[in-house]
């Protein structure tokens, strides 16, 4: 295949995936409205594969053009964070059978191919050759982590923004999920357990079994709990994924120019994102930080995800001012 | 008691250790701490850092518009906001969290772990009915749980029809290695703060530089090295459409005897690592050009970098004056080292250029300016080279592999399961610390399994 058949199959796949997503978002939105009608559900889970399918092929087009992995541009890394977001997006309604995922992380994977798609000049989207200071082999370690992260983080707090909204109004519910396993007793009979500090609650909502009558005593999580749980699987899949990101980075930045950290405005950002990843993790072990703080601050963590991966390329100037809007 | 009132520096020791696990290692100073060095970096990303004083009093002035009404630059340097990530403040924030991290770790999470690593059985089924997770079946031996169990790979121990099951145990291991090993990178960047070095050496192809005037800090314990290095070469790989390919330094590592201990050619990702002092491509110039007009000999003439070059590009140049009353001087500019240049002659006086006699020119190729035959040898690059030494690395690079060990483990979920086989009843109970949907599941189609067997 020559270059030409190269490009025309990116902007093909470009426009098809904007119009998968498109669709998909509907769907999700229309299941989550009209909850009787049947299979529209499993229809936006199927667009919304297919749309990871479409952008697998745009990224693995471009490598096949450029030569190299797909995050040297702005262009390049939106569809592979929306790659991303589609494949945690997948996972995490595998996980936790709730269609109310999609209705959540789709607009956001929409807005991802829409911003590369429409708002990004010409110029800004053709790939090229890499300049010298990311001729490495770190690139790729360091950019698809990061970016890999960015989607599980997304993900994990969109998911706990759904968790927001569906306790919207509700008391605090206990959360059941942290390292030290707080939680995992009933409340009204846990007055003596030796665990007694780590598992007061605020009485979680029973939702027994019934299809399952062999099941039926064991106490299942209810959707907020789900959520609450698939946000905190997530995120805890994205934290360790950007630490590892960030140590990648700061190795490579090590072997190329001698300083494993400068502080540099993007640098900063990631280990900002960081603290409120591990604060999140953390406040979730605490007594006095259950309930929703923990979700209201993954929700500011997908802001300073943002900023992290946008934003400082807007605002200043620094070592990673690779791919940018404006250029330097 | 009369011991107790005999030694009152025990109790005040008993206090402090109480202090100690409730205030110093608490998870709400954690918290606390992320949140705060979270907004003071932010500081550092909206306020420019380490620009001159005149750049704040300019930007940040005390009378006129003042930022936000209160942020002047006499307010930024006072809270050290113009060096966020040095100021006094922000590196005892940082300590704080490192003395947090030592106190949670020690007196805290190992505890746990003893506590967490000695199974125990439950003997009475009242017990495990506090569980959130538990059910009763209609069985009279605990065999087929244990099979399940074992098949799920769970460690079960069993004793008289008391079960207890446990997976994932490292799962809590890996929070404790991850806080050790944010403690060793910790240390490690104060060993590379007091014992390293780190500079900047500009110098000209076939030019040597030594490391005997580095600025070192007050507190330093880093020694400089002896030896000086030699730039054989500097050139500059150029791509067919003229962007930069690559940069390429030949060094040699000279010793004060004049031997040559080793020689390397470096690139940007490719540095030069001599006796723990690493040396990296990190930027270049044009440090000169040799000349002649007309049949004089061979000068050398330095170059400087000129500011905003025609599209914002880099640009080096330097004027000549150009005849004998000094009326007229040429302007020699050049973007890089491919080798093209511009001679721009121009009126001394009026600075207005003589846009006629404007003269493209090639190195090697002669060429004619205001009747003057201008012949341009080479170009002389000279190359950046940043040089550091941080003895710290090793322990900052031990921590880094330490700590993903660390995550690895730490997204294993701990699962325990209890069993208690008593009357033709299995009493049954479990929980576990992160996975609780999977661990739902599974401990579903466990007893579904089971129930099904019988």
């Amino acid at each position: 295949m020559n270059t030409n058949q190269l490009v025309n199959i990116q902007v093909l796949l470009d426009n098809v995936t904007f119009a998968v997503l498109m669709l998909a978002t509907a769907l999700y939105w229309l299941s989550v409205a009209f909850r009787r009608i049947p299979l529209i559900h499993e229809l936006g889970t199927g667009a919304s594969a297919v749309a990871a399918l479409t952008t697998s092929g745009l990224l693995l087009a471009r490598w096949i053009e450029t030569g190299h992995f797909p995050v040297s541009n702005l262009y390049e890394s939106m569809f592979f964070l929306c790659w991303c977001v589609l494949v945690m997006h997948l996972a995490a309604e595998r996980f936790a059978h709730q269609r109310l995922v999609g209705a959540f992380t789709m607009p956001v994977a929409l807005g991802m191919a829409a911003f590369s798609s429409f708002a990004l000049p010409a110029a800004m989207k053709a790939g090229g050759p890499l300049v010298p200071a990311l001729k490495s082999n770190w690139l790729m370690m360091h950019v698809s982590v990061m970016i890999f992260s960015y989607g599980g983080l997304m993900v994990g707090s969109l998911v706990s923004i759904a968790y927001l909204v569906v306790t919207w109004g509700k008391k605090d519910l206990e959360l059941r999920g942290s390292s030290i396993g707080a939680g995992a007793f009933q409340r009204s009979e846990a007055i003596d357990s030796p665990a007694l500090s780590f598992a007061l609650s605020d009485g979680g909502t029973t939702a027994t079994l019934a299809a399952n009558p062999v099941a039926q005593g064991l106490r299942r999580s209810d959707l907020a709990e789900t959520l609450d749980n698939v946000s905190y699987r997530l995120i805890g899949l994205g934290f360790p994924l950007l630490t590892v990101g960030l140590i990648a980075g700061a190795v490579w930045a090590n072997e190329a120019w001698g300083s494993y950290w400068s502080w540099d405005p993007k640098e900063t950002w990631s280990l900002i994102t960081w603290f409120i990843f591990a604060a999140y993790l953390h406040a979730r072990l605490t007594r006095g930080w259950q309930g929703k703080r923990p979700a209201i601050l993954a929700t500011v963590g997908f802001f300073s995800v943002w900023v992290t991966y946008l934003g400082v390329n807007f605002l200043a100037t620094g070592l990673h001012s690779y791919g940018w809007l404006f250029g330097k | 008691m009369a011991k107790q009132a005999a030694k009152p520096g025990h109790f005040l020791w008993e206090e402090l250790k109480r202090e100690l696990n409730t205030g110093l290692g608490s998870l709400s100073l954690a918290i606390g701490l992320f949140l705060v060095i979270a907004v003071a970096s932010i500081l550092g990303t909206v306020i420019p850092q380490e620009e001159s004083l005149e750049y704040y009093q300019q930007n940040y002035p005390e009378s006129g518009k003042v930022v936000w009404g209160f942020v002047t630059w006499r307010f930024l340097a006072n809270l050290g906001i113009d060096n966020v990530y040095r100021t006094w403040w922000f590196l005892a924030l940082l300590m704080l969290l490192a003395a947090n991290l030592m106190v949670c770790t020690f007196r805290r999470q190992i505890p746990m772990l003893k506590a967490a690593k000695t199974w125990k059985f439950y003997a009475e089924p009242r017990k495990l009915s506090k569980f959130a997770l538990n059910t009763t079946l209609a069985l009279d031996t605990p065999d087929a749980l244990i099979a399940q169990l074992r098949s799920r790979r769970f460690e079960v121990h069993q004793k008289e029809g008391l079960v207890y099951a446990s997976r994932g145990l490292l799962g809590r291991v890996g929070p404790i290695i991850i806080h050790i090993s944010l403690l060793l990178i910790l240390g490690g960047a104060v060993i590379g703060a007091f014992g390293g070095f780190k500079t900047q050496r500009m110098t000209a192809q076939g030019q040597n530089f030594d490391l005997q005037k580095v600025e070192l800090p007050r507190l330093s314990l880093a020694h400089l090295p002896t030896w000086h290095v030699h730039v054989n070469k500097f050139w500059i790989d150029y791509r067919p459409d003229g962007s930069i390919d690559q940069f390429h330094s030949d060094l040699s590592v000279i010793s004060s005897e004049g031997k040559e201990l080793k020689r390397q050619v470096i690139a940007v990702n490719e540095p030069l690592v001599f006796e723990g002092v690493t040396m990296y491509q990190a930027s270049w110039g044009v440090n000169s050009f040799v000349m002649r007009i007309n049949q004089s000999p061979w000068l050398t003439i330095p170059m400087q970098a000129m500011k905003g070059g025609p599209g914002g590009q880099e640009a080096w140049g330097q004027a000549l004056p150009f005849d004998k009353r000094g009326e007229i001087a040429v302007q020699v500019v050049t973007r890089g080292l491919q080798g093209s240049l511009m001679l721009l002659p121009f009126n001394t006086r009026t600075g207005e250029p003589l846009r006629n006699a404007i003269t493209p020119a090639r190195v090697g190729h002669p060429v004619k300016v205001l009747g003057q035959e201008i012949l341009i040898r080479e170009l002389v690059g000279e190359t950046g080279i940043q040089v550091k030494a941080d003895p710290g690395i090793p322990f900052v690079y031990a921590g880094f592999a330490l700590l993903m060990i660390g995550l690895a483990m730490g997204y294993l979920s701990h699962a325990q399961v209890w069993a208690i086989c008593l009357d033709g009843q299995l009493h049954l109970a479990g929980r576990t610390n992160r996975a609780q949907l999977s661990f739902e599941r599974e401990l579903s189609s466990i007893v579904e399994n089971i129930a099904g067997q019988k």
